[in-house]
């Protein structure tokens, strides 16, 4: 893989599910999401678990009152996290008096419009990648992996390496390359049709910039072979040079089929012409 | 042009070696202190570059003087550049015939962009005539010339000057000869750098960067504004209008880049203002130069870092120097106590 390329989230995702300080985080966020159902609502409300150093469970709690009683139950909780996470997970609980706690206000869920499907493809590469993950993972971990490639691929790209372009257009870097004299040359080359000398994203740069180039030169002329009959000839030819650049190749009689025919037959008439 | 072959002997910390370099983006890296400024130097001077501050400093310790020797390939044909910088200053023989430095005008040479380029745009005005003056006499020896009989006849005017001004007039017709042509050359020169300016910045940064020249007087009306303002410059002793007092606006989106830009704004301006440099001298010579990245590319921000090196990538021949080895650039020169050594990348 070549460095400094964008790569592909799910292959990070995939690959950070692996670490063992990402494993570590995941462990500690389950213990977290576990404790209203180990202590029961009503206690849940009236207690907060924050930190999991080792096997210890550290649990905020409102009064000294709660903290007391609660201890007596630290058997009953641990076991109940063996139950649920197996044994070893949680060891011990520790109970720290934290006057400001408020009691949590009864939780709602928002209401939350489902995100839309993501494209089969990247559906069946999640599925795939979330596999080898821990059965209570996987749900947790499919949403979101849905709501990061949906993310993805709803956010703007560059129009010529298909990266990621926070700006829209062309990313900075496919900018600088199409301000490079020799990508500026390549362009020219490629609108009169020589054969390319560059690649790669060189290449893509140039093909963009000519592109541009040529359709800046069919817009500007059109107006004026409008008013002027004798400058449709250098309409044609613009037309038939961004044409060039979209194939890569000498456009033929065939590729103007898709055109509006009027068109189409002044093109083909001009490209006998020509030949 | 490319840069094909480069030896030395006796300059700072370099080891006596030689270093063939192949065209593209190479980069050279090595810890702190180990000589990869020192390098750059050596290949800026070696094809033809001016430095500031005294060039006997650039001898080893111990050594006698500094030998540097390249074989460029440009498209003028082949050249071999050999320098000694010694006590008596700097000798330059080209294709073994001794010549002036003016004489390597034919030869594109190298740009140099390093960290001290910030006070091109941040510091003082000074700093701004100095960019562009260096500049102009790489592509014009009539103008260094002149800049060099301007230096000299202001020296004369102000002397006279506080002398109570006696026969200044025959000074003033003289400075304002040489100031206007000067200045018109100036505004010639930046009316090409502007545009190119302009582009490279609105693709690293978006936004649109103008350069303008600020003139005390303009070239038709120098030697008017000279004798307008003698009695000020009576009482002070010093010639107040000219090229000398000028300046340069670098306009960010139309604000004073000088006094507004951040940091990071004035670093790319920097940057952009010696890729303009860059590609005005590839335009004049239709051949580019060597360009040669001191340690910038560690302060620009990923994707600008990114952009910088898609960009120089795709030039003909550079050397980016960092103490990391930057993303994606294959070819490495690695430097450790002033040696070198190459090493092909995959």
């Amino acid at each position: 893989m070549r460095k400094g390329r964008p790569v592909p989230l799910g292959e990070v995702l995939g690959e950070l599910l692996r670490r063992p300080a990402i494993r570590r985080g995941l462990k500690k966020g389950r213990v977290l999401a576990l404790w209203p159902r180990v202590v029961g609502p009503e206690l849940a409300r009236l207690t907060r678990p924050f930190r999991l150093t080792g096997g210890t469970l550290w649990v905020a709690v409102r009064d000294h009152l709660l903290a007391h009683q609660l201890t007596y139950q630290r058997g009953l909780l641990l076991a109940r996290y063996a139950h649920e996470l197996g044994a070893g997970t949680v060891r011990e609980i520790r109970f720290v008096v934290a006057p400001d706690l408020r009691p949590e206000p009864p939780r709602r869920e928002p209401p939350h419009e489902p995100p839309p499907p993501l494209d089969p493809a990247a559906e069946g590469w999640l599925l795939q990648t979330i596999r080898p993950l821990p059965e209570g993972l996987r749900r947790p971990a499919l949403g979101l992996g849905r709501a990061v490639l949906g993310a993805l691929a709803a956010a703007p790209r560059c129009p010529v390496c298909r990266g990621p372009s926070p700006e829209g257009g062309p990313c900075p870097s496919c900018r600088m390359r199409m301000a490079l004299p020799a990508v500026a040359r390549e362009a020219e080359r490629l609108l009169a049709g020589a054969p390319p000398r560059l690649e790669g994203d060189l290449l893509a740069a140039a093909r963009y910039r000519a592109e541009a180039q040529a359709r800046a030169r069919l817009e500007a002329l059109a107006p004026r072979a409008a008013a002027e009959p004798d400058r449709v000839p250098e309409l044609l030819d613009a037309a038939l040079a961004l044409l060039r650049v979209r194939l890569g190749r000498e456009p033929s009689p065939a590729d103007l089929e898709d055109l509006p025919p009027a068109v189409a037959g002044l093109l083909r008439r001009h490209l006998g012409d020509r030949s | 042009m490319r840069l094909v072959r480069f030896a030395q002997r006796g300059f700072r910390n370099l080891a006596e070696g030689e270093l063939v370099l192949a065209p593209g983006l190479t980069a050279v890296v090595g810890p702190n202190a180990a000589g990869k400024t020192n390098l750059l130097e050596a290949l800026y001077l070696a094809t033809g570059g001016e430095v500031r501050g005294p060039l006997a400093d650039r001898v080893a310790f111990g050594a006698r003087e500094a030998w540097l020797l390249v074989e460029v390939e440009a498209a003028a044909g082949r050249f071999r550049v050999e320098t000694r910088i010694g006590p008596e200053g700097r000798r330059v023989w080209l294709n073994r015939a001794p010549v002036g430095l003016k004489e390597l005008a034919s030869v594109p040479g190298a740009v140099w962009l390093r960290p001290e380029d910030l006070f091109v745009v941040k510091g003082p005005p000074e700093e701004r005539r100095r960019f562009l003056d260096a500049l102009i006499a790489r592509f014009s020896p009539r103008y260094r010339a002149l800049l060099a009989a301007y230096e000299r006849t202001l020296r004369q005017r102000n002397a006279a000057l506080k002398e109570g001004g006696r026969a200044i007039a025959a000074w003033d017709e003289r400075l304002a000869a040489y100031g206007a042509e000067i200045l018109t050359f100036r505004r010639r020169v930046l009316a090409r750098l502007a545009p190119l300016a302009d582009e490279l910045h609105r693709a690293l940064a978006l936004g649109g960067l103008d350069l303008r020249p600020v003139e005390t007087a303009a070239p038709e009306r120098l030697l008017e504004k000279l004798r307008e303002r003698l009695p000020e410059e009576l009482e002070r002793g010093v010639t107040l209008s000219g090229p000398h007092r000028d300046d340069l606006a670098i306009l960010l989106e139309g604000r004073d880049a000088v006094r507004f830009a951040s940091r990071g704004e004035a670093r790319t301006v920097a940057l952009v203002l010696r890729l303009a440099e860059h590609r005005l001298l590839e335009r004049h010579h239709q051949d580019a130069p060597l360009l040669l990245l001191d340690d910038v590319v560690a302060e620009l921000d990923g994707a600008r870092q990114r952009a910088l090196l898609a960009y120089v990538g795709g030039l003909p021949q550079a050397v980016v120097t960092a103490t990391e080895p930057p993303p994606g650039v294959e070819r490495r020169v690695e430097l450790a106590a002033g040696t070198w050594r190459v090493r092909a990348g995959a």
